[in-house]
């Protein structure tokens, strides 16, 4: 499974790395939710799809539209940000007083 | 010579270097003076059998004041550790060969792949092996973002190779800390998809 996204009006696919998703714990949707959060832009709205995407005709035209199951990525966790080196250790340590 | 019995006789406490003892010397008596006795052990002369017994596991050795001293036995597993000068050594844990990134010396980071992705990037867009990238993002025809699983020095140097010669992989400049933009271009100018591109990225 892979997330969908609009990105300045083209459809976008992130696709995790088997690895990464191998040091996550919880389901696949657990961890695909996770690798949003961390990836995408806080706030973008997303999809988690099975659908099969690899006949690439006319890539560049492709629309990502919002379906049932539209998500939106949240911030991560402060544990998360610092784990990543998205915020120094005095940062956090700042942002938890 | 004169007999007296042994009860009799008065209790030398400080011997002086010219008096002397009397020694059955294989059933003639023989004297020596104290002066004369050895004054000290003949070198390689003491066997393991004539030190005095110890806790099994422990070491000798010497301690602030140069005096012998025992090294306590430690747990199975620890090693011998030295303390310094003037310090007795002592069985500690052994220190672990760590190897991760994350503990390398900010000087020794710098010299070691921070992030490598190997992916196919038409048909089923998939990563065939990484380290320290969490995704990438097919954007559209032959563009892609890396995203890297921890983030690296903003001015990090990442170079791309896609699997034909005839393709140029361009990295968006400046860099950033979490993440590479990846482009495949023909040699004609257009941007294309490609089966290979591996990405590699040096930073602190």
């Amino acid at each position: 499974m892979n997330i969908i996204y609009d990105n300045n009006g083209t459809l976008a696919q992130l696709i995790p790395a088997p690895k990464f998703l191998e040091t996550l714990e919880g389901t696949l949707e657990e961890k695909l939710i996770h690798i949003a959060n961390k990836d995408l832009p806080t706030g973008t709205a997303y999809e988690i799809t099975s659908e099969d995407l690899s006949d690439r005709s006319f890539r560049n035209a492709w629309r990502y539209t919002a379906g049932d199951t539209e998500r939106t990525s949240d911030d991560l966790s402060l544990d998360d940000q610092l784990k990543y080196n998205h915020i120094s250790q005095e940062e956090f340590d700042n942002a938890s007083v | 010579m004169a007999t007296k019995k042994i009860s009799a006789l008065t209790e030398l406490t400080t011997p002086a270097g010219t008096e002397e003892l009397i020694v059955n010397a294989g059933g003639t008596s023989k004297k020596i003076q104290i002066d004369n006795l050895p004054s000290s052990l003949a070198d390689n002369s003491v066997t393991l059998a004539k030190m005095a017994a110890g806790t099994d596991g422990n070491l000798i050795t010497y301690d602030a004041s140069g005096d012998p001293a025992y090294v306590t036995t430690g747990t199975s597993g620890q090693v011998l550790t030295s303390g310094g000068t003037g310090v007795a050594p002592t069985f500690q844990a052994a220190a672990g060969a760590d190897t991760s990134l994350s503990n390398l010396s900010a000087t020794g980071e710098n010299k070691v792949c921070q992030a490598w992705v190997n992916f196919n990037g038409t048909g089923t867009v998939a990563i065939r092996d990484s380290h320290n990238c969490s995704s990438i993002t097919d954007h559209s025809t032959g563009n892609w973002t890396v995203v890297y699983t921890n983030a690296i020095g903003a001015n990090n140097c990442v170079n791309g190779y896609c699997k034909a010669s005839a393709y140029l992989c361009q990295i968006d400049q400046p860099t950033t800390a979490n993440t590479a933009n990846v482009r495949a271009i023909h040699n004609d100018g257009t941007v294309m998809d490609v089966d290979y591109v591996s990405i590699i990225v040096f930073g602190d």
